[in-house]
């Protein structure tokens, strides 16, 4: 049985001009796109393709908290992310790099935290 | 006397003759500070720096003389003593007047710091406590007029037509206290007009040095303490301009705050900042070497969890294009990169807050190079 593809376009789903991290930094931030676009996307069981292309440009900001953050806040496995989440840009193929970058930092960063958990306990 | 009484005479003497000494040199460096700020020899004369004079209300006010050459790269001890003037004039309750009479040359870098502690000064003090007069210069008139500068301190036009250059082209400046992305688009739509293009790879990187300049406003650089209205938190001044004749597009990003030296210390502990500069624990870094803490460990990945990459945005700017050069002046610290080569500087002029400033070759900048105009009145 095939998974459904469902795909967001950043620049026509959410925003021409996406910029800053947080919620509090305004409605285009990264944490935004994660918990209203890309989470529940995701949690619905359907692989993603997020299309990259469109904007105005990225800061690392967003893009480490829209993408990173599903690892560190939203509790994702980067396996399961591997296996259903993938993006596109044809405009700039360097975001593909760095996106996969933050996941395997935000990575790190969790088995990190929880074996310092585990020693303690 | 004896011999013991005789040798403290000798060394008191000695010491007395080493203060005069640098009493004198401290005084023949005023005079020539004095000198370059006030070529009609106010100070030579032994008056006051700023000339004080009544409106037709019986307001006091102080005229303070610009002087001929603002620019916190070239000539940053005077440019920052200048403002520090400025600063202390209004805050202390003084109404003041920039008087542009003598003033020649305003490089990009001053202009936007100029914009930003006006109205810094003006959110904090009211309209009423600063103002501005004309230049003598046309040059300098018409990058005060068309940057916003006029609009700003709200001096009246006066009516002299200022002749537009195709060849040199300034954005009126923009300001806000949240990261308001659609401004850099806005930007580079208002600065090319119709007849001008950006390639879309650079336009990109501008958009993204932009966005996480602005980012780190928000997140960083002011401190509730040290401010003194909310109108200022998270406030931050952006301007560009274009020349042909230069051959250079110049982009300067400003904020108030506390400045990288000050904030730093809240994101990294004091033994990393310290161990990226490969210093002993004792030692406390100057502004400089914590400017440059700040982009080693940006790049490094050092420590960090997931932020801190936002000044790696700014540098990337340069590192695609593959040309131009970036300069982060902060405090007493200046840092420069890129074809200007790389590191870090002290010096005595301060520069309250944190102050970016890129600067790109033309033909990198844009799809194709306006033609210099022989009647361009900025020759």
């Amino acid at each position: 049985m095939t998974i459904p593809i469902r795909k967001i376009s950043i620049a026509k789903d959410f925003s021409k001009v996406p910029a800053g991290r947080y919620a509090e930094d305004g409605p285009k931030s990264g944490q935004i796109f994660r918990e209203q676009f890309l989470a529940p996307a995701l949690e619905s069981g359907d692989s993603v393709l997020v299309d990259l292309d469109g904007t105005e440009g990225y800061g690392s900001s967003f893009l480490e908290e829209a993408f990173g953050g599903l690892i560190r806040k939203q509790r994702f496995g980067r396996a399961d992310l591997l296996s259903r989440l993938n993006f596109t840009s044809a405009a700039d193929p360097s975001l593909l790099v760095e996106i996969n970058q933050y996941l395997d930092e935000a990575t790190a960063e969790d088995s990190a935290a929880s074996d310092s958990k585990k020693s303690r306990s | 006397m004896t011999k013991n009484r005789t040798v403290e005479f000798e060394i008191l003497r000695r010491l007395e003759v080493r203060r005069f000494e640098k009493r004198l040199d401290e005084k023949s460096k005023r005079k020539q500070r004095n000198k370059q700020r006030f070529p009609s020899g106010h100070a030579r004369l032994g008056r006051l720096p700023y000339t004080p004079s009544k409106d037709q209300n019986n307001n006091k006010w102080w005229n303070l003389d610009v002087p001929r050459v603002l620019d916190l790269i070239g000539n940053r001890d005077l440019t920052c003593n200048f403002f520090s003037e400025v600063r202390d004039l209004v805050r202390s309750g003084r109404r003041v007047r920039l008087v542009f009479m003598e003033t020649e040359q305003i490089s990009p870098d001053a202009l936007i710091f100029l914009l930003g502690q006006v109205h810094r000064l003006r959110l904090e003090n009211g309209d009423s406590r600063i103002t501005g007069t004309y230049p003598k210069s046309k040059k300098v008139e018409r990058l005060l007029e068309e940057s916003g500068f006029f609009q700003a301190l709200k001096v009246t036009k006066r009516g002299v037509v200022v002749r537009r250059s195709r060849s040199t082209r300034y954005l009126k400046f923009k300001t806000d206290t949240k990261i308001n992305a659609q401004e850099i688009p806005n930007l580079r739509d208002e600065l090319l007009g119709s007849d001008l293009k950006m390639p879309s790879v650079f336009g990109k990187k501008v958009y993204r040095a932009l966005s996480e300049a602005m980012t780190n406003v928000t997140h960083h650089a002011y401190h509730n303490k040290s401010v003194r209205n909310r109108a200022l938190t998270g406030r931050w001044w952006l301007a560009a301009q274009l020349s042909v004749r230069s051959s250079l597009f110049t982009l300067t990003f400003y904020d108030a705050g506390v400045g990288i030296p000050k904030t730093l210390p809240r994101k990294y502990t004091w033994e990393l900042i310290r161990s990226v500069l490969s210093m002993l624990p004792t030692i406390m870094p100057d502004d400089g070497q914590m400017i440059q803490a700040a982009i080693e460990l940006g790049r490094s990945r050092t420590g960090a969890d997931n932020r801190g990459k936002g000044l790696m945005d700014l540098l990337k700017l340069i590192d695609t294009v593959g040309g131009g050069s970036i300069r982060i002046l902060s405090r007493n610290g200046s840092y420069k990169y890129g074809d200007c080569g790389e590191g870090v500087t002290n010096h005595d002029g301060f520069v309250e807050g944190t102050l970016i400033k890129w600067e790109v070759p033309l033909g990198m900048a844009l799809v194709s190079i306006p033609e210099a105009s022989d009647d361009d009145p900025d020759s």
